[in-house]
């Protein structure tokens, strides 16, 4: 929820390493990443710290792949919302992950899969696009 | 040249013990198959059990078809066909659900003159007539029955 | 026992137009198996907000337990479990399937609602259009500004249109609220509220109208309504519109308990535009009874009233064919035991036509017994004794004619041994006939009492050969089965009995083997003679006859010299006419049947007959036969028939049946009947 990005943000992992020259720094092996209701855990984290060109803000970039590599949230309304895919890219100041390679997010009504899903966490929007001729697919459950 | 005496109409074993139904119970057909299975060393049950295959006469009809007219129009001779339907369900495996029957159908036919001058008489003929189809429908329901398999 | 259940498919059956039931396929073939509630969509893009509000386009398809939807958009609010969708809309359960422009559907109400649809019952012909359609769980299908018809077709030669019309939930019945009926798109009856048949289950309403044409009665409608009384009975009412006669009514009742069924029908026209002279109503009833109670009882029953001798040919009914010439009035109640059985019969016949009067039988009583018993015990030789008896008591119809009873009984032994390779029947029989007859014209041969006895000695074996041949590469049976008998019945003159239910039998092959050659009792033809003939068929793997000739005759030993009216004087020549007949069955469409008994000592053709038989289909078929007899009711006959029932197209039918007079050189009759 949006509390969460207040929050510190936490990463463990067996290994690390550090491209200073890029601003990249990777994490290797069970990474985990929490921050507030957020966490990701991942085989492979790569931080991209930037710039954001207009807001002259720090925008950091993470990037997770993993087999598959997995972004769980907190709802507003308490429920959980879990993302996985091969490869997950998280900007939090822009609120928005895009997951990739037989992407799937679960929430408590929905469970929708597809190649590409990018999902808002301030509107708590999602929005899965297919490519060529597979399709996207989204199981709705009845309202209990 | 190859001829030899007709063997035995070996029913398959399952079907020496059967029961035949009909919906006119006392029909003639019905009379007639009931004889010639016993002729043939059948045991014809009397009340249906689901263990014992069931033969039903299903309908035996009899059409006329108008072959030749006299001058006044009437008819003149008659074919007569003579269809039957019947249905042969074997008797339930141990354990399996009932089968389902399979059904037959054939037709006999017989030319027959008739003359409205005599009707009792011609009446009298038809009935030989159809006793005689139905003498032959029941050697033919038996010789089927020889042939079909489960 | 008497003839039975002998109604006859009338000669102008009409080709009733069978709309093929269309069954479309599934949309999805792979589609996965939904058993909980949960809703599959697949589609190009979707978005979800907030876990409730979702959207779909490109390509959607919504999967659930109970249906499947295509379209282009498709838009699902959650927490209401409502969706609507656009363009395309391709809605399939497993009842119905519709096309339609927008789809608006509440699954807490378990409701959805189409715009502007084409729906297709599954499993059943009805099919049509509505501006607005609704499928409720409770109120089934509600179509409002619809059609609804069950003929296939861009214009379907007849549909309903109305205000609504509602198919109730099971799918069974149909209501529709202000409708038109449409004859070529042409409104016909207008009704304010009226139900109709949609699914096969008996269910009241009108069945399919037939339109046709005849020469007889110029443009007919048939507007069939059944009525589903009760699981038991059922009645369908058919007004039948001529427009040369006016417009009759026909009904029919059909009731079924237990083993007993029957029915009745009434075809009642009040006056008949066509007749000038009279104008008293044309009718015909007939009542039919086929039962067995209480176990060893059987009652039948068929009685016919007709209202005047052409009734048949002008007006035809379903029940005769047009050129019958005699109407059935039987009543019979049977008795089966295990040995004995016994019948109860009365008869009398409704002649068309200015025809000798016939006798009436009241009563006729059969009792006939059977008591097998062994014979020199060890062997498995079985004999039985037998019995028949038949007392009848011919009743005249017109004071010129003599009226009698008769008491006869037959009782012998019998030794009737069948397997299937050989089988031999000998029989020693007694006949003994007792006549009580009066109303005799003067001058007449016949005498008040007259007793006949007469013993019968009857061997018929035969022999049943078979062997496996090869033809045209696949497998046939062929068999040869040789048949003989010896009958011998003593000469005695007969010519003091009056003629009540005798006439000579037709010799054709069959007739070879009879041990009589007279139908009925008040003629014992003598005999001293044996009779030979030979049977070989070829039978396919299923037992289907594909090929048979038969041929034989009979030799007779001694000639009879009696000179009576129907002993054909066989003026002492001493074999009868070789009988043999041919059947042959190229394929399950073409086959060809011929008969002939050809007079060897003064050769001549007592009789012939040969067809070529075309079977189009189940129902259609073509047969053109000759067919030549030297004395049908004392006239020579030859004539050339073409029979034929075909459809011309998906609208029109022939049937018909043109017979040429080769002897008077003109045609009898040409008969058509066109129906859409």
């Amino acid at each position: 929820a949006k509390k969460d990005l207040t929050q510190e943000i936490t990463i463990k992992s067996k290994r690390q390493s550090a491209d200073l020259k890029n601003k990249i720094a990777s994490y290797l092996d069970d990474v985990s990443i929490s921050q507030g209701t957020i966490s990701i855990v991942a085989d492979i984290v790569q931080v991209y710290s930037g710039i954001d060109s207009n807001t002259k803000e720090k925008s950091d970039t993470y990037l997770a792949k993993g087999q598959p590599a997995i972004f769980k949230q907190a709802l507003e309304d308490g429920s959980l919302i879990t993302l996985q895919a091969n490869e997950i890219k998280y900007q939090p100041d822009l609120h928005i992950i895009t997951v990739s390679g037989n992407a799937q997010v679960k929430q408590a009504g929905s469970k929708v899969t597809g190649e590409t899903i990018t999902y808002n966490t301030l509107s708590e929007k999602l929005e899965a696009i297919s490519r060529n001729d597979d399709s996207v697919t989204t199981i709705l459950q009845p309202l209990k | 040249c190859g001829f030899h005496l007709r063997g035995d109409y070996l029913l398959s074993d399952e079907l020496q013990t059967l029961y035949v139904s009909s919906s006119d119970v006392h029909g003639e057909l019905t009379r007639l198959v009931k004889q010639h299975l016993s002729r043939n060393q059948v045991n014809v049950l009397k009340h249906r059990n689901t263990q014992a295959p069931e033969l039903r006469i299903m309908s035996d009809q009899l059409d006329r078809r108008t072959l030749s007219v006299f001058e006044n129009g009437q008819v003149a001779e008659y074919e007569l066909i003579y269809t039957v339907n019947y249905q042969l369900r074997f008797a339930a495996k141990d354990g399996d659900p009932i089968e389902e029957p399979q059904n037959f159908r054939f037709e006999l036919n017989r030319d027959y003159q008739d003359d409205p001058n005599l009707a009792p008489a011609k009446s009298r003929e038809l009935s030989l007539l159809l006793s005689e189809m139905r003498q032959s429908a029941a050697d033919k329901i038996l010789r089927d029955m020889a042939r079909i398999q489960r | 026992s008497a003839t039975e259940n002998s109604e006859t498919h009338s000669e102008s059956a009409e080709f009733t137009q069978q709309c093929a039931i269309p069954v479309f396929s599934p949309m999805i073939s792979d589609a996965p198996q939904i058993t909980d509630d949960s809703i599959n969509i697949t589609s190009k893009y979707a978005s979800i907000e907030k876990d409730q509000v979702a959207n779909f386009n490109g390509g959607v398809i919504l999967l659930d337990k109970s249906q499947t939807i295509k379209a282009d958009q498709l838009a699902f609010d959650r927490s209401l479990m409502t969706f609507n969708a656009q363009g395309n809309i391709h809605y399939q359960n497993q009842s119905i399937d519709i096309l339609a422009s927008e789809l608006y559907a509440s699954k807490k109400d378990k409701k959805s609602t189409m715009l502007d649809a084409a729906y297709q019952l599954y499993g059943n012909p009805g099919h049509g259009s509505a501006d607005q359609l609704e499928i409720s769980a409770q109120k089934g299908l509600s179509l409002l500004d619809s059609t609804f018809t069950t003929c296939i077709g861009e214009n379907p030669d007849w549909q309903i249109k109305a205000s609504e019309i509602i198919i109730s939930a099971d799918g069974s019945e149909g209501e529709a609220y202000h409708a038109q009926v449409r004859l070529f798109d042409t409104p016909i009856l207008y009704l304010p509220y009226f139900t109709f048949p949609v699914s096969k289950q008996r269910k009241s309403g009108f069945l399919y109208p037939k339109i046709g044409s005849s020469s007889n009665s110029g443009v007919e409608i048939e507007i069939p309504y059944y009525w589903n009384i009760a699981p038991n009975i059922d009645a369908t009412i058919t007004p039948h519109y001529m427009s040369k006669r006016g417009t009759q009514l026909k009904t029919e009742l059909r009731y079924l308990s237990g083993l007993q069924n029957g029915s009745i029908n009434f075809e009642y026209l009040n006056k008949d535009n066509e007749l000038s002279a009279n104008s008293d109503a044309r009718y015909l009833t007939r009542f039919q009874h086929v039962g067995t109670f209480s176990d060893n009882f059987r009652a039948y029953v068929d009685y016919t009233t007709i209202s005047d001798d052409n009734y048949l040919i002008d007006i035809g009914s379903n029940q005769y064919n047009a050129n019958d010439a005699y109407l059935y009035q039987v009543g019979e109640l049977a008795y089966f035991g295990e040995q004995w059985q016994t019948t109860i019969k009365l008869q009398d016949f409704e002649v068309l036509g200015n025809h000798q009067s016939s006798y009436k039988t009241l009563p006729h009583v059969e009792i006939s017994a059977q008591e097998p018993f062994k014979l020199f015990s060890q062997q498995n030789l079985s004999g039985q004794f037998e019995f028949n008896s038949e007392l009848t008591s011919f009743q005249a119809q017109s004071d010129d004619q003599v009226s009698a009873n008769r008491y006869h009984v037959e009782a012998g032994v019998s030794f009737p041994i069948s397997t299937p390779a050989w089988f031999l029947t000998s029989e020693f029989k007694l006949m003994h006939t007792y006549y009580q007859q009066d109303n005799i014209q003067a001058g007449s041969t016949l005498s008040e009492t007259v007793n006949r006895t007469l013993p019968k000695v009857r061997f018929h074996g035969g022999i049943n050969f078979d062997r496996n041949i090869n033809l045209f590469d696949n497998d046939y049976t062929q068999t040869i089965e040789p048949q003989i008998q010896y009958l011998y019945i003593p000469e005695k003159n007969q010519s003091n009995i009056g003629l009540y239910d005798t006439t000579k039998l037709q010799d054709d092959f069959n007739g070879l083997f009879r041990d009589k050659s007279f139908s009925g009792l008040d003629r014992v033809a003598s005999a001293n003679q044996y009779t030979w003939g030979v049977t070989s068929r070829v039978l396919d793997q299923s037992n289907l006859e594909v090929f048979r000739l038969s041929i034989g005759r009979i030799q007779y030993l001694s000639t009879s010299n009696t000179v009576d009216a129907l002993f054909e004087s066989n003026n002492n020549n001493l074999q009868s006419s070789v009988a043999a007949s041919l059947f042959y069955r190229l394929n399950h469409k073409w086959q060809i049947s011929s008969d002939i008994q050809y007079n060897t000592d003064e050769s001549f053709t007592n009789k012939s007959q040969a067809a070529v038989n075309y079977q189009i289909d189940k129902y259609n078929s073509v047969q053109l036969n000759h067919r030549y007899a030297r004395n049908v009711s004392d006239s020579s006959l030859e004539q050339m028939s073409l029979l034929a029932n075909f459809a011309i197209n998906k609208d029109w039918a022939f049937v018909g049946r043109l017979t040429q007079d080769l002897k008077e050189q003109r045609s009898i009759e040409s008969y058509l009947w066109n129906t859409i």
